[in-house]
């Protein structure tokens, strides 16, 4: 048993070295952007090959669209589907998984699309010329994406992350039981105790630990914490949120008011509880 | 459930949306060059919350949209603040600060909560309250990074830009606002937001505090490096050199400690006030230190 448990970490392992190489080489691919001039952005899209089509690239939106015309065209759903509607007067033909799409040079494979005509992409169409669809969090979460819209163009690097189907998230929060409160907790020991400061913004500092990081980083009893890495800390939970996300050994740049004098001071958060 | 009413959800998570007036770009003076570092959260519904504060008030949470023209401000928090929208729907706030120190002066917005924010918030769908969007005539004022393996996205700040101005009489022509795409997004809204009465997300609880520092020399061995004197650890009597090998949380007896992530991991649901029993190797000899997990600590 616990030989073959070995054989898989080794496996794992080599699996790991085997992506580094890869990862390293990841490219910078750039495309055009088009600015609307509704303010909207959109971009040429190849899907499945075909195309291209002009999507608005949209970092408000979970997920990727086409439209039902489309979704036709691309032979996903017949001539006569599509016509449906859904609640609220939507057109629209299901899911898909389309096997290739592509902006520029980028690829994602198997990537799955919401096929509806959306009345904004419709209306936008109208104005601006044949606008098909939506590219979404579900493309350009994979990459490092840059969008530069004095240059009219956007850059996607490979990164590794894989965004997750919103529709779980969606469900467990409309079907699942009460929503449970979210216990937050510095990743590291700071040595300090705190309380919400009373008029103002920020976050009292009540009592510092001898000998601890914060001790060492110079803060002091009486100071009001405005920042933590830079992160606004108005409430207790904000403070906490903050010194969530920041890794242990680190300097972290704080900001406190002292005697009405903003003071930026340099904490090492340290191992512990 | 109905799978197509779902699939109908899904697109009122979109927050693309229109402004059917020139959205003008403004913003302050600030140098053209700065880079800022901005921290962002992932709502459940897969949106980039960013914070900002409108004129030193709030932070308030903006969905970070290259699908809207322009930035909105929901109605019932401008109101709050105190800037009226004139007659044609436009607002201006003096000082917008992004948080992560961007700061933009004079700077123009929708005051109106779109169907799509307001669905969202009726149904406490991204599991934080949306006050607004962050759209074209703000975002266009940089060069924006999304990288989601990083805590914080970079904005580096460019020469704002001007959008092609759109003539009343194309509009006529070419069939002028989207009132029926609208009106639809709203009739979904509201039939959504009947169906599913909100589940008010409770504040989060900040976790309790100990104060001991940990050793981090051995990666299979919680070894204690320092107690904080006076700490919720010190009180309870835990020493420096003890060896964690166990947490009781309640009366169920936890798990084995084998090293600093698991001790991590169960430690993490504790909240202030807790009672918890540490289980330690001290001298050769097994222990068990109870400790009431402290308030306000970290």
């Amino acid at each position: 048993m616990r030989t073959r448990t070995n054989l898989l970490l080794v496996i794992a392992a080599l699996l790991v070295t085997l992506l580094v190489p890869f990862r390293s080489a990841a490219q910078t691919h750039t495309a055009p952007l088009e600015l609307l001039r509704t303010g909207h952005i959109a971009v040429k899209v190849k899907i499945n090959g075909q195309g291209p089509f002009r999507l608005i690239l949209d970092t408000g939106s979970p997920l990727t669209f086409i439209s039902t015309r489309t979704a036709q065209q691309l032979g996903l759903i017949s001539p006569q589907k599509g016509k449906s509607t859904a609640f609220g007067g939507l057109t629209m033909g299901g899911q898909a998984t389309l096997k290739s799409v592509s902006v520029g040079d980028t690829e994602v494979q198997n990537l799955n699309a919401l096929i509806l005509d959306h009345p904004i992409v419709e209306a936008l169409g109208g104005l601006e010329g044949r606008l098909d669809g939506i590219i979404g969090f579900s493309f350009f979460a994979r990459f490092h994406t840059t969008l530069d819209y004095l240059a009219s163009q956007v850059t996607f690097v490979l990164v590794d992350y894989t965004p997750q189907d919103v529709m779980n998230g969606m469900m467990s929060r409309l079907f699942g039981g009460p929503p449970k409160a979210r216990v937050i907790g510095p990743h590291s020991l700071w040595g300090m105790s705190v309380a919400k400061s009373p008029q103002d913004n920020g976050v009292l500092v009540t009592q510092i630990y001898p000998g601890s990081a914060a001790s060492e980083g110079g803060l002091m009893v009486g100071d009001r914490i405005a920042t933590l890495d830079d992160r606004w800390t108005d409430t207790l939970n904000d403070l906490y949120d903050a010194s969530a996300l920041v890794k242990t050994g680190e300097p972290i740049a704080v900001k406190v008011v002292r005697n009405g004098k903003e003071l930026l001071l340099t904490v090492r958060p340290r191992t512990g509880l | 459930m109905n799978k197509r009413f779902l699939l109908s959800l899904l697109a009122l998570l979109t927050v693309g949306y229109a402004a059917w007036a020139d959205p003008p770009v403004s913003g302050g003076a600030s140098k053209v060059g700065t880079v800022y570092r901005v921290p962002y959260r992932l709502a459940d519904t897969k949106h980039l919350i960013i914070r900002a504060k409108l004129n030193g008030k709030g932070p308030y949470n903006f969905i970070m949209d290259t699908g809207a023209p322009a930035l909105f401000v929901s109605a019932d928090i401008a109101d709050k603040i105190g800037v009226k929208p004139a007659a044609d729907g436009w607002g201006t706030f003096d000082r917008l600060e992004i948080e992560g120190g961007a700061v933009l002066e004079k700077m123009k917005a929708r005051i109106e909560s779109p169907a799509q924010l307001k669905g969202m918030n009726a149904m406490g769908l991204a599991g934080v309250r949306i006050d607004g969007v962050l759209g074209f005539n703000l975002l266009a004022n940089y060069r924006i990074e999304i990288d989601l393996t990083q805590p914080k996205m970079t904005w580096t700040r460019q020469a704002g830009m001007d959008l092609k101005p759109i003539s009343a009489k194309e509009f006529g022509e070419k069939g002028g606002p989207p009132t029926q795409g609208i009106a639809q997004m709203e009739s979904l809204t509201k039939m959504a937001s009947s169906l599913f009465a909100q589940k008010p997300q409770p504040e989060p609880v900040p976790r309790g505090f100990f104060g001991i520092e940990l050793a981090a020399d051995k990666p299979d061995e919680v070894r204690i490096k320092t107690v904080l004197a006076g700490s919720p650890a010190a009180t309870g009597g835990l020493k420096a050199g003890d060896h964690i090998t166990m947490l009781t949380v309640g009366e169920t007896p936890g798990t084995d400690i084998g090293d600093l992530a698991e001790l991590r991991k169960q430690a993490a649901p504790v909240t202030a006030g807790t009672s918890v029993r540490f289980t330690v190797l001290r001298d050769g000899k097994t222990l068990p230190v109870t400790v009431v997990a402290g308030k306000g600590g970290l």
